[in-house]
């Protein structure tokens, strides 16, 4: 049984025409479509970003950038099937690394090793936690991060995820295990499996 | 124990919630580790939630102001055709009317709802047989639909909702939460083709069904009124049946509940759910409207009662988000009278039940209603809570407690 809805994510012939509007209307800078971009996509964008940074200030700042920079190359976005959410965390992904890159010519690279700002809503109780957290994420290659990000903080699909990565899905499957692993050691400080699959 | 069946064991049990039987014990040690670290993981979810909400004004305001100076620098010859159309302001065109492309960006939230607009109103009759099958008096509701009308002010203020129960009234009170894209909006901004997502109480006279609005969030969506589906019992189960929740009721004693489920060829099933699933689909990261279960039964449930089994995991909703609504999950830490401090992943939260609350036992609780209502045996219990939020206190007024099992310390 399938349900008649569109969504711009939806891979039906609907759903891809809908998606492929917003793309055209983007690459047009059609300000209606990127206030719809927007809305859609900052809260993953900034998902994407945020743990890869000092705090919500710099991903605020980031995740601006990449809008910014995406809607001055919008003439450049080759609509191909291909998701305008992937263009734009590609965006995000370039201006983390340019971002770290610079920090580190300036000699920052050990406080954004050690520096986990969290504006936790949370009760205290609860910062050690978030502060482990992130702690954790941060000791994940860029990839694994990427696969955390995506799969549990964006609540993407598998499917979705190896498209954003442009990845096959058992390979995003594998990723997704090595991260948690290695989010688990860091968090847990206890053994796991180490036969080398990890 | 190759890599990669202990991916793929990993990725069912993300998908359906549990380990697959098949799993050996080492490997089910091994999974069971890094599904403890997903859990962790999306923790901090919540963290992004609470700091993209509070970024997204500011940057917004800066991409709208980014955006304008681009615009201002390009030379109106070069502006592409599609751009052009009726003239509004640049915050209208930017923000605001988002009617072109509504319809795909909401149609996770509003589902059915927006898409199969055809007929306009249903007869009066059609309405009263349509909602007594999932709608009675006093039950508490989620359901979606688009607004048709609005009258009165402030406290006063009324909407007719075309649902898939026909029209109905929506009440808007002091305690009524409106929220537009998860912030607050005053009532009076409601309007005419609105789709959203309510959740209240039932109220119904000889001609009218009411709900008492506790929260009602505006979902972008179509401004075309909805069709009237069929509407048909489920009592056998077809295989592998699965769909997509379009309204949610709890009776007024919390023992039974209903869902009505689209399964996608027009045809909506009237579905009696279980106590396990109500729990599951009353978590706190969204409204059950919108979400996609498949359905089954269990064996030796009694007979027409179905379990509901979320697609994705809760908390992990499809592509676009389902509408929120005011809901905490956690434990019960302890009680003042009818105040209950609960522990939650986001912090600690008061929660106030009242003579109206719907109290929902799940199957591994070992309380009763009673119990809840009047003893402290419920502290230590895993609970999810769903109401509205009163802005003077800050507390959760609860409209339906799912009291789960009791937790270890």
């Amino acid at each position: 049984m399938s349900d008649t809805e569109v969504e711009i994510d939806d891979p039906t012939a609907a759903g891809r025409l809908a998606a492929e509007d917003l793309a055209k209307r983007a690459g047009a800078r059609d300000p209606e479509a990127w206030g719809t971009l927007f809305d859609l996509h900052y809260r993953g964008v900034f998902a994407f970003v945020r743990f890869r940074l000092r705090g919500a200030d710099e991903a605020e700042d980031i995740a601006s950038q990449v809008f910014e920079i995406a809607y001055s190359r919008a003439d450049r976005f080759d609509y191909r099937g291909v998701p305008i959410e992937g263009w734009l965390i590609g965006i995000a992904r370039n201006v983390v690394r340019d971002h770290i890159k610079k920090l580190g010519r300036r000699g920052y690279t050990a406080e954004l090793d050690e520096t986990v700002e969290l504006s936790e809503p949370a009760a205290s109780d609860n910062i050690d936690l978030h502060h482990d957290l992130a702690a954790a994420m941060r000791t994940l290659t860029e990839d694994q991060h990427e696969v955390v990000s995506h799969r549990f903080l964006r609540d993407r699909s598998v499917a979705e995820t190896a498209l954003l990565m442009n990845r096959s899905e058992d390979a995003v499957k594998n990723l997704q295990r090595r991260a948690l692993a290695a989010m688990h050691r860091a968090l847990a400080s206890v053994d796991y499996p180490q036969d080398g699959r990890t | 124990m190759s890599t990669n069946r202990i991916d793929q064991l990993l990725e069912d049990a993300l998908a359906t919630g549990v380990l697959p039987v098949s799993a050996s014990p080492a490997e089910r040690a091994e999974v069971e580790l890094l599904l403890a670290t997903v859990g962790s993981a999306r923790v901090l979810s919540a963290t992004v939630d609470a700091e993209s909400q509070q970024a997204m004004p500011t940057a917004r305001a800066r991409f709208q102001r980014h955006v304008a100076s681009e615009t201002a620098a390009v030379a109106p010859a070069t502006r592409s055709p599609i751009a052009a159309g009726p003239q509004r302001g640049f915050l209208g065109r930017m923000f605001v009317a988002h009617r072109a492309l509504a319809v795909a960006s909401s149609a996770a939230a509003v589902g059915i709802v927006a898409l199969v607009a055809v007929v306009a109103l249903q007869s009066l009759d059609g309405v009263q047989t349509a909602s007594a099958q999932v709608l009675n008096e006093n039950d508490y509701a989620q359901l979606q639909g688009v607004i048709t009308a609005t009258s009165g002010e402030g406290a006063a203020r009324t909407a007719t909702l075309s649902s898939d129960f026909g029209d109905l009234q929506i009440a808007l009170g002091d305690l009524s939460s409106v929220t537009n894209a998860d912030q607050p909006v005053d009532a009076s901004t409601l309007k005419t083709g609105d789709a959203v997502t309510v959740a209240g109480t039932v109220a119904k006279n000889d001609k009218t069904t009411t709900i008492a609005a506790r929260t009602l969030e505006v979902v972008k969506g179509s401004d075309k009124p909805v069709a009237k589906p069929k509407l048909t019992p489920l009592r056998d189960l077809p295989p592998g049946f699965e769909g997509r929740i379009t309204a949610l009721a709890v009776a007024k004693d919390g023992k039974s509940a209903r869902a009505l489920i689209n399964g996608g060829s027009g045809e909506q099933f009237v579905v009696i759910i279980d106590a396990k699933s109500l729990g599951s689909l009353l978590d706190d990261s969204g409204a059950a409207v919108g979400r996609r279960v498949r359905v089954t039964q269990e064996p030796g449930s009694a007979r027409g009662e179905f379990s509901l089994v979320s697609v994705v995991p809760p908390g992990q909703p499809t592509a676009l988000s389902r509408p929120r609504l005011a809901g905490v999950a956690g434990v019960v830490l302890g009680r003042q009278g009818n105040v209950f401090r609960v522990q939650t992943d986001r912090g600690p939260a008061q929660v106030v039940l009242t003579a109206e609350t719907r109290i929902a036992i799940g199957p591994e609780a070992g309380l009763t209603v009673e119990r809840v209502r009047g003893s402290n045996s419920v502290v230590g219990h895993a609970v999810i809570i769903q109401g509205g939020v009163d802005r003077a206190t800050g507390r959760l007024t609860a409209d339906v407690i799912w009291v789960g099992a009791k937790l270890d310390k």
